[in-house]
């Protein structure tokens, strides 16, 4: 009888392919509208304008690298840092302004045109760096896996 | 523990995510070089004069000032300065069209959201200033809870 497929790689690969797009659709909307973002960023008022300015270039063409690179297998290791990192520093800025109180809007998907900052919203964000510290755990684990299977060395 | 045995994968992870990190500073300056709605640079655009609601009523008596509210859609149908119209970047190509049948060039536009805790007022004038060139435009100090407390 044929051993079940295991459910670690698929749920690996979906969790890889989902951040994937949601960074892809996040890092093109603040694309479309760099201006929206960095005014949306600064509202956090958490940072310096000018560090809002170059957080609010820099962050999306981020995303979209990011999501590459989750795509991308040689790169999957620095995408799920990355991912991370953008996640957790994400989470930050919204967690603040929800404990500050602040009435603004997210910006998580570009501009200020969002859904405002809520406990919600707050606690969502933590599922992103959650999801991206389990795919950082278990990607060399799966490429060490596979590559004992062909009988290659780890 | 799957690679605790061997500093490698965050070593790599980490070499990886600087690259990504290097590689996305030449698009984004390019962005913020080229792209067409390029945020200001820090300092050059941004200094926004504030107003007391005291001083945008004394500007009221002398000249027509035209009310532009922040607020979601729910908070100015609810309640909101008379004759102020709603300017949400949510909704940004329609609040422009609105602005537009309001405002008269030269026209004083005194921008609130719903209190100090609040910045889209910030945004909206930002975004007036540089999207319709409303050179005279005001944010108003404490938003709509300094009218409240006026106007209980």
């Amino acid at each position: 009888m044929a051993a079940p497929a295991p459910l670690g790689p698929l749920l690996h690969a979906g969790a890889r392919w989902a951040l994937a797009a949601v960074l892809l659709y996040a890092g093109g909307a603040k694309i479309l509208d760099p201006a929206g973002f960095v005014a949306a960023v600064g509202n956090y008022q958490l940072v310096p304008a000018a560090v809002a300015y170059g957080i609010g270039l820099l962050v999306p063409w981020l995303e979209i690298g990011c999501a590459a690179a989750l795509l991308a297998r040689p790169w999957r290791l620095g995408g799920w840092l990355l991912a991370f990192l953008l996640g957790a520093g994400f989470a930050v800025f919204v967690g603040s302004a929800w404990l500050r109180g602040l009435d603004i809007a997210c910006g998580c998907f570009g501009g200020a045109a969002q859904a405002p900052v809520t406990a919600g919203a707050a606690l969502r964000t933590l599922l992103y760096p959650a999801v991206a510290a389990a795919g950082f755990w278990y990607e060399p684990q799966r490429s060490a896996g596979k590559a004992a299977a062909a009988g290659l060395p780890p | 523990m799957p690679w605790s045995a061997s500093p490698g994968p965050l070593r790599r992870g980490a070499r990886q995510a600087a690259a990504l990190l290097l590689l996305a500073a030449l698009p984004a300056g390019l962005t913020g070089w080229l792209h067409p709605r390029r945020p200001a640079w820090p300092g050059a655009d941004e200094i926004l004069p504030q107003i007391s609601l005291a001083d945008a009523l004394t500007l009221a008596r002398n000249r027509p000032v035209l009310w532009a509210d922040a607020r979601r859609p729910e908070a100015f149908a609810a309640d909101h300065i008379p004759g102020a119209i709603n300017v949400t970047e949510a909704d940004w190509e329609r609040s422009l069209a609105g602005f537009v049948g309001a405002w008269r060039p030269g026209q004083p536009v005194v921008v609130y959201c719903a209190g100090d805790s609040c910045d889209t007022s910030r945004s909206v004038a930002t975004r007036l200033r540089r999207d319709l060139k409303v050179t005279d435009v005001y944010v108003l100090k404490g938003g709509w809870e300094a009218w409240l407390r006026l106007h209980p």
